[in-house]
């Protein structure tokens, strides 16, 4: 059963009298464990594609199932309770919540998820460590370098174990060693506990990291490589 | 990492546990108290708006309770009382010919048996005073000292002379002003002369033994006090009177004090002051109608204030929104916090601008002097000195509009905050 299913996606803005498509009629499958990249330029549709498979959005015609759910048929609550259950998500910028530290944030989703105090806190700590943060655990986002937020950030889309990451340019903010790393990270959480990760990206290195490389173009998939790890 | 049998199934979560509320509203709390900490001096302007609004309204409203209950106070104390009973027809004619027999038993018992009150049986009728010099229409009094004690000015001399001593004193007592009207002084004899009540002149000498004086001018001009048995055999009425006049210690139980009378004695006319003095009676409703409006300006404003100011917060604040709602939080959450945030401000300032307007209330209990406004007091009826008053009722009731008013002034941004659509604000 794949993760993502999608089927004759189109997305269309109205400009003025013109209609935009930002994507159209896309087809896509995912499977359980693998690490995607979207590519292609600004504006090819990388992050509406995002956004379609994370239930914030969508399509304006066709289907896109997240483990045979049809987002389309969910109410906005029913997607926001989507999103907390099955989806992390890792944004380019305005990651966390500043008044929470980084234990904090990583146990947010937990809280809201209705998971005892003890539980979470144990689970955001060795998520922490596991993306090598220890004993900046109690530290506000503020007192953390890009790097480390974004590290926080994917603590935060994992901790629960979701059934996919979805990730929009996550090192578009970060130099090239820093960013580099977190998709190392990434990469790392995707091998030893097996979540699916969807990233869209600019940055070649980053693209040279994922095991398939999906490129959009002018809102349609233009080419799908699958790469040997 | 959690373990993958650890994690809630979907819909397991939030919106289906038992403790839902509880978890939403502590993680809200948790949020919406850190966050006020975010922009302290936002915060801090926020709650002074607050406290100033709170604080001086209660200052306002205990010296515009102090001039209300100045006036009552000086209406019931000069001679009105809580209560009066008197024979249908005394109110609109008040003549020799509106009296009842004293003493009756049954309505000394009944007096009597009103728990902490007063009472005061008087001959009251009109007359006119004869000096040497001039002569001037009074309502003259006659009273028993010992009873009056608790229950009026009447009969004391508060400003020169000595007091009635019992009933069946000859002496008169007068007011300062009414000295001057009538040229006449301590110890000079004056004629009383009223309707006896066989339809004669009635007509008597006193000496003047006492003055006094009092915020009101009509009673200090035209009244003059002497003893109830002295009054009642000028007038021929040895065994009757025209009124007992009653205070009660605790005034709520007016209304039911009066229709317990009411029911006892049907042939007589029972009123409160509330109906004596109805003029009285509406300007105090009236106050208290004003001041609530006054509430509600300052409240209406203090609470455009929050919401402008929570609109500051959540424009400031709106990728935040956006993330957490991406995340999956709920609209009922952020729309939650947004609620507990200006909760905080509107409770700190409400306790805050409480206890401010009390020490303000403490610095101006020993009275304020309104002498430059002498003139325009003296035709209101007041002293120059005004002792404000504050009431827990008044206290509540701020408080209530404030936390009422401040919170509906701030569904608004919540909903805003609550609706965000994340797509839209993250990018």
């Amino acid at each position: 059963m794949s993760v993502v299913r999608i089927e004759q996606a189109t997305r269309e803005y109205t400009q003025g009298e013109s209609k935009v498509y930002a994507l159209n009629q896309v087809d896509l499958e995912i499977q359980p464990g693998e690490f995607t990249a979207l590519c292609g330029p600004s504006g090819s549709g990388k992050t509406t594609l995002l956004n379609l498979i994370g239930a914030l959005d969508r399509p304006t015609s066709g289907s896109v199932f997240v483990e045979e759910v049809e987002l389309s048929a969910l109410s906005d609550s029913e997607r926001a309770d989507f999103r907390l259950q099955k989806i992390g998500f890792v944004f380019q910028a305005f990651n966390l919540i500043p008044v929470l530290s980084a234990v904090e944030n990583v146990e947010f989703v937990m809280q809201l998820q209705g998971i005892s105090k003890s539980e979470r806190r144990k689970a955001a700590l060795e998520t922490l460590a596991e993306v090598g943060l220890s004993g900046m655990e109690h530290r506000r986002p503020g007192q953390l370098s890009g790097g480390q937020q974004q590290r926080v950030a994917v603590a935060r889309a994992i901790v629960n174990t979701p059934k996919l990451v979805l990730a929009d340019e996550p090192t578009a903010n970060l130099d090239s060693k820093t960013a580099h790393a977190l998709i190392e990270l990434m990469a790392r959480m995707n091998s030893e506990h097996g979540v699916t990760f969807i990233f869209s990206t600019h940055d070649p290195l980053v693209m040279e990291s994922a095991k398939r490389l999906i490129t959009l173009q002018d809102g349609k998939i233009i080419a799908d490589q699958k790469r040997k790890s | 990492m959690m373990k993958a049998h650890n994690k809630p199934q979907h819909g397991a979560g939030f919106t289906n546990t038992a403790n839902a509320f509880s978890q939403i509203f502590s993680l809200a709390f948790q949020l919406a108290w850190r966050n006020l900490f975010r922009n302290k001096r936002r915060s801090l302007v926020t709650l002074l708006a607050v406290i100033v609004g709170t604080g001086s309204t209660i200052a306002l409203v205990s010296f515009v309770r102090g001039i209300s209950t100045q006036l009552v106070n000086d209406s019931i104390f000069h001679l009105t009382g809580h209560i009066q009973i008197r024979t249908p027809g005394y109110q609109d004619d008040p003549v020799v010919n509106h009296r009842f027999s004293w003493p009756d038993q049954a309505l000394k018992n009944a007096l009597e048996n009103i728990p902490d009150a007063s009472w005061a049986p008087r001959v009251r009728v009109p007359g006119v005073v004869v000096s040497e010099r001039e002569t001037r229409p009074i309502t003259i009094v006659g009273i028993d000292p010992e009873l009056e004690e608790k229950l009026s000015i009447a009969g004391k001399a508060t400003f020169k002379g000595k007091n009635l001593e019992d009933s069946s004193d000859e002496s008169l007592i007068v007011g300062d002003r009414l000295f001057n009207k009538i040229k006449s002084e301590l110890n000079r004899r004056v004629v009383l002369m009223t309707q006896s009540v066989d339809n004669q002149v009635a007509d008597r000498g006193f000496r003047i033994v006492g003055g006094f004086r009092t915020t009101l001018e009509s009673v200090e001009t035209g009244f003059a006090f002497t003893g109830l048995a002295t009054a009642q055999e000028m007038i021929g009425i040895p065994h009757e009177i025209s009124e007992i006049s009653i205070i009660l210690e605790d005034s709520s139980k007016l209304d039911l004090t009066v229709s317990k009378l009411r029911d006892e004695f049907p042939q007589l006319a029972i009123t409160s002051w509330l109906e004596a003095e109805p003029m009285l009676a509406a300007i105090t409703k009236m106050q208290s109608g004003i001041l609530y409006v006054w509430f509600g300006i300052i409240v209406f404003a203090v609470a455009m204030g929050l919401m402008n100011t929570m609109f500051m917060a959540i424009y400031e604040r709106i990728k935040e929104i956006a993330l957490l709602k991406a995340v999956g939080t709920p609209g009922s959450l952020v729309f939650i916090q947004v609620l507990i945030e200006s909760t905080l401000l509107l409770i700190l300032g409400a306790i805050f601008g409480t206890l401010s307007g009390l020490i303000g209330f403490k610095i101006i209990q020993p009275g304020i002097d309104i002498g430059a406004y002498a003139t325009g007091a003296e035709m209101l009826g007041l002293s120059r000195i005004i002792y404000p008053q504050i009431f827990l009722s008044d206290l509540l009731t701020l408080n209530l509009f404030l936390l009422t008013l401040g919170l509906l002034g701030t569904i608004y941004p919540a909903w805003y905050a609550s609706k965000k659509d994340p797509i839209k604000e993250l990018q």
